[in-house]
Order: C-alpha cells, then structure tokens, then sequence
C-alpha cells in the first residue's frame, strides 16, 4: 500500500482538544496584577542601565551629573522616573504579597482580591508620596543633616 | 519491602533535584534577593528623593561616606541578581524556540555582570577616593 493510499483512506482527524487559552477566562483581579508584577519587573530591569548611568555619573564629575540631570528634567526623563518609582512600590507591595503566599498565608479568593486592591491603592499612593518629598525637600535640610 | 509512593529513586529523592536539576536554589535565591530588597530599596527610594534638589557636592558626600557605600553596594548587587533570576524566568516562560532562548539568557547574563560590575566598581571609586 502507498503513502497516498494510506493517507486517502484515514478517516479524518478531529482536531485533539487543547486546554483553554486566556480568553475563555472571566476577567479577575488576579491576573491583571500577576502580569503587571512581570512588565513592571522588566521594566525595572530596563532601569538599571539607568541606575549605573546615575552612579557614573557621580563618579564622572559635577559636569555628567548636570548632563544626567538634564536628562532626568526631560520629559522622556520624568515619563521614565515616574514609570520606575511607580514600578519599584508596585513591585515591591505585590512582590510582599507573593512572600505572604509562599508561607502559604493569603490565598483565599476574597482575601486575595483585597489584597490585590490595597497593593494597587498603596502603590499610587506611595509613588506620590516619594514624589512630594523629591519636591519639597529643601536643599538647606539636607545641609542640616550632613551637618 | 520497596516503597512505593514515590516513582522516584532513592538517590534522585536523597539529591532533591527534581526535573530542573536545579532544586529549588534558584527559588529561594529569588525570594532571598527580594526579602533583603524591601529593607535596601526602602532606604535607597527615600535617600534619593531626599538627594533630588542637592547640588553635586552633596550627592558625591552622601555617595562616599561608608554607610552609603555598602548600602548602595547591597542593594546593587541584589538587584541585580534578582532582575537576573527574574529576567530567567520570563525568557524560560515565553521564548519557547532554544536557539533563541539560550541566546536571551546568555544577553542576560552578560548584561547583568557588564551593569553590575560598572556599577560596583563606580561605588567603590567614590568611596575610597
């Protein structure tokens, strides 16, 4: 028998059942928040060429730091800080939250809808708060502070 | 009598390998990593909004004093360890062709130790003049 004998008289195959995809599933809290915690872990990674630029550039002499400055007075500049900061307390609340459930505390459905809420909360409340205090801190109370 | 809950043999089981072969070390590094971060990051986000306004002289001052110095220097090095793991574990997850897998994890890797060491290394410089 030829291949192309075998291949007219099988009987047609169902495709197999494969398991459901994102898109079946209600929308819950739960999920939003678990891929928020990834982007905004990338997205953190992304920062630390940032974070080296900082540091070199302290290194470097008051010339690059005005030059880092400059950057961070940008508006590309304050869309990326304000992206960070952000990122940094929301990773940080939810990244709490994933201990509190690896000693296995928290995974009741509504406990953790709560939870998931107050780290959302939390988490625009804290990045606003850093930013108050980046704006309104005075350049002699730090002189203070170092004396 | 063998025991026969586990299908597992007794010396895979006596290693604590699993599948990975791996264990859990990566895992608990993770949490680790993340468990010293809370502390490091919380004093690093509020020196650095604090440090905003200052002009160069006092950012260079607070980067060189000894306490700044291993504090930065901790938390540098747990963040960079912890964005490793977790950039390892995202590649692993999404980029499903090998080739193209090994090849991210390998960017990663390079990156991280590239980052990492400028930034140690600037550090230091800073503090020990």
């Amino acid at each position: 028998m030829s291949d192309s004998a075998a291949a007219t008289d099988a009987p047609t195959i169902k495709p197999r059942p494969t398991s459901p995809h994102l898109s079946i599933y209600r929308w819950q809290i739960s999920m939003s928040l678990s891929i928020l915690h990834r982007m905004t872990g990338m997205a953190l990674a992304f920062g630390l060429i940032f974070l080296t630029w900082w540091v070199f550039a302290v290194l470097c002499g008051p010339a690059a730091y005005d030059q880092f400055l400059d950057f961070t007075r940008s508006i590309l500049g304050r869309i990326f800080l304000i992206g960070w900061s952000w990122s940094l307390v929301y990773h940080k609340l939810n990244g709490i939250r994933h201990l509190f459930w690896d000693m296995g505390k928290g995974f009741e459905i509504p406990t953790m809808t709560q939870s998931g809420i107050m780290v959302v909360l939390g988490s625009f409340i804290l990045t606003a708060l850093i930013w108050l205090l980046a704006f309104t801190t005075a350049p002699q109370i730090m002189g203070a502070m170092h004396g | 009598m063998v025991d026969i809950k586990s299908i597992r043999s007794p010396l895979g089981r006596a290693r604590g390998l699993g599948s990975a072969h791996q264990g859990s070390h990566h895992w608990w590094v993770q949490r680790m990593t993340a468990l010293a971060l809370i502390p490091l990051l919380t004093w690093l986000v509020v020196s650095v909004a604090l440090l905003a306004q200052q002009p160069y002289d006092m950012v260079r001052a607070w980067m060189s004093s000894p306490i700044t110095a291993v504090l930065l220097s901790l938390s540098i090095f747990n963040m960079f360890y912890h964005a490793w793991l977790g950039l390892q574990v995202i590649t692993e997850d999404y980029i499903s062709k090998k080739s193209s897998r090994v090849a991210i994890l390998v960017i990663v890797q390079g990156l991280v130790y590239l980052l990492g060491a400028l930034c140690l290394f600037a550090i230091l410089k800073i503090a020990l003049g």
